[in-house]
Formats: C-alpha cells, sequence, structure tokens
C-alpha cells in the first residue's frame, strides 16, 4: 500500500538556505530561486504521503573553525555564510518547517557525513531517500553517492528540484548520478509515481 | 622545501586493475588503458621524491555481499569483477608495487569508505594527496571529495593519469574537482612543480 511503502521512506531537502539561494553573498548559486516552488511541491506531497521530511541544513562557527579548509577564508571576520543563527543559514520564505519534520546540521557537501543521518534512518526504518535541494555537483551528489554506498535500497533526485551553477554543470552530474542506478524523475514524474 | 613537504604527501592509485582498464568485461572504462603509461611514469616519479604510494584496489566477496546494491547482479554466478583472488582484481601490467608501497582494500566508490585510510594518512603525517587512476566521476570523485571533507591541506588530481568513458564525462568532473579547490594539473605540470 502506497502509505505502507512511504513510511520506508525519507526525503532529505539539502541547504534551502538564504546564504545559498538569495543573490548578494559569496554562496549564492545564481538561479538557484526558481526551483523553490518545486521544492515546496516535492515537500508537501512528501507529507501527504507520510514520508519523512528532513531539513538538511549547514550551519557554521561564526570563525569557520569548521569548515571546508579552501572557504575559510570567508569567515576571516568572524562573520561569514550559513554561519549559527544568522538570517543567512535560514531556510527561503517559501519553505517551512513543521511539527513530526526533522533538522540535521551538517559541516561539510554530504548530508551523511560526520553526522548521525544514517543512525537516524535505520532506526526509523528508512530504505528509500528522495533527494531535492542545492547544489547538484556537490551536496546533492555527495548525499546521493554517500546513500549508494550506505546501501539504501532505492535513491531518487528530483532533478527539476535540484539546481547547479549551469545548466550544463546540471545536466551532466545528472548523467553520472543517473549511471550509478538512481532514479532521476521530474517532479511531474515523481509526483504521478507511487514512490 | 619540497623535500619536507614530499614526506607529508601520499599517492592514491585508484582502482588500475585488469576488469577496469582491460577491455571485455561489464565494468571496463573506456579511457583507462591510454593512462596506463601516464600512471606509470607518476608513481615513478613519486617513489624519486619519496611520496607515500597507496595502491587503492577493489576486492569483492565472489557472490557480491560486499558490493553495492545496484551492482549485485553480476555477482550472482559467485564470479563477478575484482572478486578477490581473481586476475580481473589484479593491477594491469606495467604497474608493480615495491617493498614500501601500501596496498589499501575497499568496497565502495571513496577510498575512505569504511577503510582505515584516513588514520593510516594522519599517523603517517600525511596533509597533501595526489591522485591518479579510474574512473573519474566515481572513484577518483569520491575520494577527492572526501579528502576535502577531511581537511586535506592540498589535493591534487593528474588530469591526463585519470580517465573516464569518455573525454566529455571526464572534463565536466574535473571542472567540478576545480570548482571546490582542488588542483588539477596534467602530469607534465606536476613533475615541473614541487609537490
Amino acid at each position: 500500500m502506497a502509505t505502507a511503502k512511504c513510511s520506508d521512506t525519507a526525503m532529505l531537502v539539502l541547504d534551502m538556505q538564504n546564504d545559498f539561494i538569495l543573490p548578494g553573498g559569496p554562496m549564492h548559486l545564481p538561479g538557484s530561486q526558481v526551483i523553490i516552488p518545486n521544492v515546496s511541491r516535492a515537500v508537501s506531497v512528501a507529507r501527504e504521503r507520510g514520508i519523512f521530511v528532513i531539513w538538511v541544513v549547514r550551519e557554521h562557527d561564526r570563525w569557520g573553525r569548521d569548515v571546508e579548509v579552501f572557504r575559510r577564508h570567508l569567515y576571516a571576520n568572524g562573520d561569514g555564510p550559513a554561519t549559527v543563527g544568522s538570517k543567512g543559514a535560514e531556510l527561503v520564505d517559501g519553505l517551512e518547517f513543521k511539527e513530526g519534520d526533522y533538522k540535521v546540521v551538517k559541516t561539510r557537501f554530504s548530508a551523511f557525513f560526520d553526522t548521525h543521518l544514517h543512525h537516524l534512518l535505520q532506526t526509523s526504518g528508512i530504505k528509500n531517500l528522495v533527494i531535492v535541494g542545492v547544489q547538484t555537483p556537490n551536496c546533492v551528489r555527495q548525499t546521493i553517492y554517500d546513500a549508494v554506498a550506505l546501501n539504501y535500497q532505492s535513491v531518487t533526485v528530483i532533478a527539476d528540484a535540484t539546481a547547479a551553477p549551469t545548466p550544463e554543470v546540471q545536466r551532466t552530474n545528472i548523467e553520472d548520478i543517473k549511471r550509478i542506478g538512481v532514479a532521476t524523475p521530474t517532479l511531474q514524474e515523481w509526483c504521478s509515481s507511487s514512490a | 622545501m619540497a623535500a619536507s613537504k614530499s614526506s607529508e604527501t601520499a599517492m592514491l592509485v585508484i582502482d588500475m586493475q585488469n576488469d577496469f582498464i582491460l577491455p571485455g568485461g561489464p565494468m571496463y572504462v573506456a579511457g583507462g588503458q591510454s593512462i596506463v603509461p601516464s600512471v606509470i611514469r607518476a608513481v615513478s616519479l613519486a617513489r624519486d621524491r619519496g611520496i607515500f604510494l597507496i595502491w587503492v584496489v577493489r576486492e569483492h566477496d565472489p557472490w557480491g555481499r560486499d558490493v553495492e546494491l545496484f551492482r549485485r547482479h553480476l555477482y550472482a554466478n559467485g564470479v563477478g569483477p575484482t572478486a578477490r583472488g581473481s586476475k580481473g582484481a589484479q593491477l594491469v601490467d606495467g604497474l608493480v608495487p615495491e617493498e614500501h608501497d601500501y596496498k589499501l582494500v575497499k568496497t565502495r566508490f571513496s577510498a575512505f569508505f569504511d577503510t582505515h585510510l584516513h588514520h593510516l594518512l594522519q599517523t603517517a603525517g600525511v596533509k597533501n594527496l595526489v591522485i591518479v587512476g579510474v574512473q573519474t566521476p566515481n572513484c577518483i570523485r569520491q575520494t577527492v571529495y572526501d579528502a576535502v571533507a577531511l581537511n586535506y591541506q592540498s589535493v591534487t588530481v593528474i588530469t591526463d593519469a585519470t580517465a573516464a568513458a569518455t573525454p566529455e564525462v571526464h572534463i565536466a568532473n574535473i571542472m567540478d574537482m576545480n570548482n571546490i579547490g582542488v588542483k588539477t594539473p596534467t602530469l607534465q605540470e606536476w613533475c615541473s612543480s614541487n609537490a
């Protein structure tokens, strides 16, 4: 039954935060604002189906002590992207955490890297993952590859609810991802399926 | 000084095994054979410089019990790619480990995933990594991204000593890695540098 199957499934919404989506900052992903309605719809459908919704966000030390080495220079003044408690770290307008959702804070690209996400999912009986958010070559891809490495039975990325710096980067990454057994439907296709 | 830096550097030679490099099998990487001479040269130079040489290989259970789900069908008959002890798992002709090299067995794309590689490198005082081998979108990229996540100070991929199924896939992946602070010299450029 659809309900039972969906209780095996979690949706990971990756990095849909002001500092990545809105123009102006060093981590802004151009063109990513367009996916907000698709992400919002995906989350809405997930909730209807009883899918476990997990908001994965970056929250960093203001001095960048927990940031990748190649980005630490952005935190030299004690104020950088997605700092804990900052407006930049908040979810963009249009996306809202609701009771029953879960928040996972990460400090690297992959949602699994140095987080308790895998244990959380295992204990919840999750076998299938659906991924949306930004950005395709980094956080989305790394999370997907780790999910495959960790033997999740099915991993799906809703292609038009993710974004990359350019359409070309988006295309090549989705193609690579498809080659390792990951489903890459559009939002329309995913909504029409029972997955 | 170049010498002290080399003692803090390791070269990871990834998956240069018969089943990936020689035509005929299901895991064949089309671009692999042409990089064998470059890998041989990179390894030789690494040894001259006193760089710690680590041969990273896949070795799997013949029944595929330690293989990614999307590839398990290849092991249905108790004989599959890079099965432990098989000819397919051996390094291709031309690549010969020497006494002080290290061999690391992995079962997933990333050389860091579920292996002791990180502890090995940390204990050896390694801060810099140089990566060669196959294939760019999977094992190379995953190892590189994990190395960045693990705060290795410099991560280098030698672009013409790595390969993918097509040049287009290879170049797209090199560009994505370049965007996260990874150095991507040619073999010639790397040979001429002190790194």
